[in-house]
C-alpha cells in the first residue's frame, strides 16, 4: 500500500511533493517507502504538468461506459 | 473483423443452442442478452469486444481463429451471465433485466448461460486440435469461475472494503476473468510458457484497468445521474479510508451510509475524496497496470499484427 501513502503525502503535504519533484527517491527513502519506476514517472509527470487533471469531476468527464457491460 | 469474429462467435453459440435440449422459448430468453448479429438480440456494447480475446491472443501466439471457436463462446457466455448475476445480486437497474422480465428470470437465463458453458467447453474433447488440451482448458474456466463467485461473495457480504481487500475482489472477480480470456487463447497455440504467462498477465492487467474503469463510471452516475450508487465498497473510497485522518474518515463513512443526493452532501463527499488525493491515486494504479499489461505483453509477443490490437485494447482504456 506505498502507493496509497505516497499519493496521499502528496495531496496533503507540499513541502513533499516539492521534495518528490527535486530529489523521488531521497523523498520516499526518508519515509521508508519504495515504489517502482514506472510509478515514480507517473507521479513525477502529474506533479509536474497538472496536478488539477487528478480531480475527480475532471477524470470522470470524457468518460465512456467501457467497464463491464 | 471485429464484427465478423464477434458474428461468428454468436452464430457458433445459437447453433449449440438448437442441437440442445433447451426449449425454443427458453433460447430466445437467451438470445436476448447475446450481442445483436445473427440470432442475437441485445444491442451491441463497446465492452463486446472483449469476447475477441481468446482469438487475438491465439493469432498473436501463431494460431488461427478457428483454434479458438468454443473457447471464444464459452467466455462469452460467461462474461454475460457474470453480468446479468452481478446486476441481480446487486439490484441494478439494467435494461436486459427489464427485457427477461425481471430478476427471477434473469437468474434463470444466467443459470442457461452457465451451463451452456460447460456445454461448448466439452467439445474441446471432440476436435482433434483442441482434444489433448480439453481438460486442461475446462479446468481453467471453472476454477477461475470459483475464484470469480468467491470475490462476488465478498463483495456483497462485506459492507465496506479496506483497500487490501478491494484489491483482492478486483483481483478475483476481474483480473481472473480477464486472464483466462488471454490465456486460453495463447494456450490453444502455443505450449510455451513465457507466452501463456505473458498473455495470461496483460489479461490480468487489462481486467484490473477495467475494474478501475467500472468504479470511475460509478462516480459518474453518482454525480451526474438520479441512479442510487453505492460508494461504500468502491476504490476511491477504499484508498481515502486508508490514508485519511480518524476525523475526516468518520465524516466520509457517515456520508457514505446513505446514497445522497442534496448537492451539499454530495459536494462534500467529492470535496473529501479530493482532498485525500483519490483521484490521482487511482490513476496512478491505471498507469501501474497499464504498464505491466504492456510489459507482458512484449514478453509475450515482441511483434505481430494481432499483438498490436492488443496494444491498442489496452491502450485505449487509458485515461489521459
Amino acid at each position: 500500500m506505498a502507493l496509497a501513502q505516497v499519493v496521499y503525502q502528496i495531496s496533503t503535504d507540499k513541502d513533499f511533493a516539492s521534495r518528490m519533484q527535486s530529489d523521488p527517491h531521497g523523498a520516499l527513502d526518508e519515509q521508508g517507502w519504495t515504489l517502482s519506476k514506472e510509478e515514480i514517472a507517473f507521479l513525477l509527470s502529474t506533479l509536474r504538468s497538472n496536478t488539477e487533471r487528478s480531480e475527480i469531476r475532471r477524470i470522470i468527464k470524457p468518460m465512456l461506459a467501457w467497464g463491464w457491460r | 473483423m471485429t464484427h465478423n469474429q464477434l458474428f461468428s462467435i454468436t452464430q457458433f453459440i445459437i447453433n449449440n443452442w438448437d442441437s440442445s435440449s433447451a426449449w425454443p422459448d427458453f433460447i430466445n430468453a437467451m438470445r436476448l442478452v447475446l450481442p445483436k448479429g445473427n440470432g442475437g438480440i441485445a444491442p451491441s456494447k463497446e465492452s463486446d469486444r472483449w469476447a475477441l480475446l481468446p482469438g487475438l491472443c491465439c493469432q498473436a501466439s501463431g494460431g488461427d481463429l478457428d483454434l479458438t471457436e468454443e473457447v471464444s463462446a464459452a467466455w462469452l457466455l460467461l462474461y454475460i451471465a457474470a453480468h446479468l448475476f452481478d446486476s441481480v445480486e446487486d439490484r441494478d437497474q439494467v435494461d436486459e433485466i427489464k427485457d427477461l422480465g425481471g430478476p427471477g428470470s434473469a437468474i434463470n437465463v444466467a443459470n442457461g448461460l452457465l451451463l451452456s458453458v460447460s456445454l461448448i467447453l466439452n467439445k474441446l474433447h471432440d476436435k482433434d486440435q483442441t482434444k489433448s488440451k480439453a481438460q486442461q482448458l475446462s479446468s481453467d474456466f471453472y476454477n477461475t469461475v470459483l475464484l470469480m463467485t468467491s470475490g462476488q461473495h465478498r463483495d456483497i457480504n462485506d459492507h465496506q472494503l479496506t483497500l487490501k481487500q478491494w484489491w483482492k475482489v478486483a483481483e478475483a472477480k476481474s483480473g481472473s476473468f480477464f486472464s483466462l480470456a488471454c490465456r486460453c487463447g495463447a494456450q490453444l497455440m502455443s505450449d510455451d510458457p513465457v507466452k501463456i504467462t505473458g498473455y495470461s498477465d496483460y489479461g490480468f492487467h487489462l481486467g484490473m484497468m477495467l475494474q478501475i474503469r467500472d468504479d470511475i463510471e460509478d462516480l459518474k452516475i453518482f454525480l451526474e445521474s438520479e441512479i442510487p450508487v453505492n460508494l461504500q465498497r468502491s476504490l476511491a473510497v477504499a484508498y481515502a479510508l486508508e490514508v485519511l485522518p480518524e476525523t475526516d474518515k468518520s465524516q466520509l463513512k457517515e456520508l457514505t451510509e446513505i446514497t445522497p443526493h442534496e448537492p451539499e452532501m454530495v459536494n462534500r463527499i467529492i470535496e473529501i475524496l479530493n482532498l485525500s488525493g483519490a483521484g490521482l491515486y487511482m490513476l496512478a494504479e491505471m498507469e501501474r497496470h497499464y504498464e505491466s499489461g504492456m510489459t507482458s505483453l512484449k514478453n509475450a509477443d515482441p511483434y505481430s499484427p494481432a499483438g498490436e490490437k492488443l496494444a491498442a485494447l489496452i491502450r485505449e482504456l487509458k485515461l489521459d
